[in-house]
């Protein structure tokens, strides 16, 4: 059965091909936490960087870093790690990046395809058309 | 975006480049590391953007400020403003990979770019990633020395030109000179470090037990280490790591890393010979504070058989260690006869008895006659476990469920406490300080955890303890 991924037409319009998701990816269910704003809600939470701001797309990019910033989310493993990491990035970037809140949900089999994850915690879900993450996820507190 | 006022320039700062790794990434890359063509490290912080540009702050770093970042040793804003480096771009880049408004920053104008650069504090805050490992291994092994190295004050011993030294060993130093010298420099230094950190850093620090608590741990941390050796005229760097500090008081870091080189220039190539000079050491220092700092290096430097010199890590400009007069000498270390009581206090020990008293009665009731017809044996501690049933704060009285037990250590007339499950260490002289001290410690503690919303792992697990252990909270009678 073949799957369609919610930025298709995007990823075709890069050329993307078959590269995207790669190949060391796959269908997984796992815990995951995001950086959201306040309001779930919001649709703005779950779009991927480079529909969103397409100017952090350039050409001399390889075709996996154009493929996450066009169709990936980033994820964290767990709570401890996502906040560790946040604490890492500077005033100016959480204000550039906006977000002021912390989500959790479960990501299933059936919402797309995942990324290994990394030391610290972070992972990518790229997501199959029919997923709504605006359902899944649930803001657990605040950022600091 | 905000205007840049920098130095524009017509073309990126930084050619051919390869991408490394992004080091932090979230939906994108924050902060990528490439090489150019030359290998050297170069990283982009991702910084502002609009519709149509990426911002990115553009620096170089050394592999060394590279290796210290990745391993939380210092900040990303320590990274950024790498002394070795002079310069700081930014630069709009578009789609195309087009880099417009291409600014360039000296030193003296890191200001200009305001919020861009990180704010003190914030850390890579996750294990070095795998891609680096290799590199970070390489540094723990040999960089890590350079770099001890190049922050080190050199040494060098002569024997005198004295027929009753020199015929007998030539130039070759005996290994008792050696380790005289070597001992007195700790000796002095740790001194000079730990009464410069009580002093210079007294108001960072909310209470004095915190201060000496951390002038203890940190001038440990920076003990001496003897880090190059030449034979013949013995010839050797002293050096300290100022990276492996950990600490939450940002003005540590900094006196850290300038201790060495002051107590060179205060203590070592001071000139005893200066009425200028002399003055300061006496208005600065107390005789105690005096006699441990600078006793130990006159007891060296005065002996006529060898000179001592100091110099950089080639040994060739060295520079004369000339001892102080004697009158000098006698000005900065020798006590006056009324001194000498307070220099040398009665030392204490800590001493456990059991002896026998009447059925009803109290230890505190029984004389000094009775103790001794009811001693049944006693013998010396350096640590042991008391228990309270109930602190006296100022203002409240903590009763506890069952009894608190701390452990009590008696080293050199100084009481540390420590108590494992609330992860505290504090130390007292005087032995009717230990209750107040704990005291006051449970009490801020618990007040603090009390009234705080939102509280860490590890406070919420100090505050289970304590609500466990503490069964009532009643004011303090007057």
């Amino acid at each position: 059965m073949t799957v369609k991924y919610k930025y298709a037409q995007k990823i075709e319009e890069l050329e993307l091909g078959d590269s995207c998701p790669p190949e060391d990816t796959s269908f997984e269910e796992r815990q995951a936490y995001r950086f959201t704003n306040e309001d779930i809600g919001d649709s703005s939470n779950f779009i991927p960087q480079g529909i969103a701001k397409p100017a952090r797309i350039n050409s001399k990019q390889d075709n996996n870093v154009k493929c996450k910033l066009i169709s990936g989310l980033s994820m964290y493993s767990t709570k401890t790690l996502a906040l560790r990491r946040f604490s890492s990035f500077t005033k100016q970037v959480k204000k550039k990046l906006g977000y002021t809140h912390l989500a959790k949900g479960v990501v299933g089999t059936g919402d797309g395809r995942v990324t290994r994850i990394g030391k610290d915690g972070h992972f990518t879900l790229f997501e199959l058309d029919s997923c709504d993450l605006t359902q899944k996820f649930v803001i657990i507190e605040t950022l600091p | 975006m905000d205007t840049l006022n920098g130095n524009i320039l017509s073309s990126p700062p930084y050619k051919d480049l390869t991408k490394v790794y992004d080091l932090i990434y979230y939906d994108g890359p924050l902060l990528s590391h490439f090489k150019d063509a030359k290998k050297d490290n170069i990283l982009y912080l991702w910084v502002d953007n609009d519709g149509q540009y990426n911002r990115w702050l553009i620096f170089k770093v050394s592999d060394f400020s590279l290796y210290k970042y990745l391993k939380n040793i210092d900040s990303l804003r320590d990274l950024v403003l790498d002394p070795s480096e002079d310069f700081i771009f930014t630069a709009d880049v578009d789609q195309s990979l087009t880099y417009s408004n291409i600014n360039l920053f000296p030193k003296n104008e890191y200001h200009l770019l305001g919020d861009y650069i990180p704010e003190e504090g914030v850390m890579f805050s996750a294990d070095v990633p795998d891609a680096y490992s290799f590199f970070a291994d390489s540094f723990d092994e040999n960089l890590y020395l350079a770099e001890l190295k190049k922050r080190a004050v050199y040494f060098k011993i002569k024997a005198a030109l004295r027929p009753s030294v020199s015929s007998k060993f030539g130039s070759v130093v005996p290994v008792k000179v050696v380790n005289d010298f070597l001992d007195a420099i700790t000796k002095s230094y740790k001194n000079f470090s730990h009464y410069s950190f009580l002093e210079d850093l007294k108001d960072s620090f909310s209470t004095q037990e915190k201060l000496q608590k951390a002038a203890k741990s940190v001038v440990n941390g920076i003990e001496p280490l003897f880090v190059d050796v030449q034979q013949s005229s013995f010839s050797f760097g002293i050096s300290n790591d100022v990276w492996s500090i950990k600490t939450d008081i940002k003005a540590v870091k900094p006196w850290s890393n300038e201790i060495l080189k002051r107590y060179k220039d205060e203590v070592i190539e001071i000139d005893y010979n200066s009425e200028e000079e002399v003055s300061s050491i006496l208005k600065k220092y107390d005789l105690k504070e005096r006699r441990s700092i600078f006793k130990p290096i006159f007891d060296v430097i005065s002996d006529t058989g060898y000179s001592v010199h100091t110099s950089d890590s080639t040994y060739k400009a060295l520079k004369d260690i000339k001892p102080p007069s004697l009158r000098t000498s006698n000005r900065i270390i020798k006590p006056k006869q009324e001194d000498l009581v307070a220099l040398e206090p009665q030392k204490k020990k800590l001493v456990n008895i059991v002896v026998e008293i009447p059925e009803g009665g109290e230890v505190k009731d029984l004389g000094k006659k009775k103790i001794n017809d009811g001693l049944l044996f006693s013998t010396d501690v350096t640590k042991l476990t008391p228990a309270i049933d109930q602190l006296m704060a100022s203002e409240r009285t903590y009763v506890f469920a069952r009894p608190l037990v701390y452990e009590l250590e008696f080293d050199d007339n100084i009481y540390y406490i420590d108590y494992r499950p609330l992860n505290f260490s504090i130390q007292v002289e005087n032995k009717d300080q230990i209750d107040s001290s704990l005291a006051k410690l449970i009490d801020d503690l618990y007040q603090e955890l009390n009234h705080k919303a939102d509280l860490s792992d590890e406070e919420s697990s100090k505050k289970a303890h304590l609500d466990e252990i503490i069964q009532d909270v009643v004011p303090t009678e007057s």
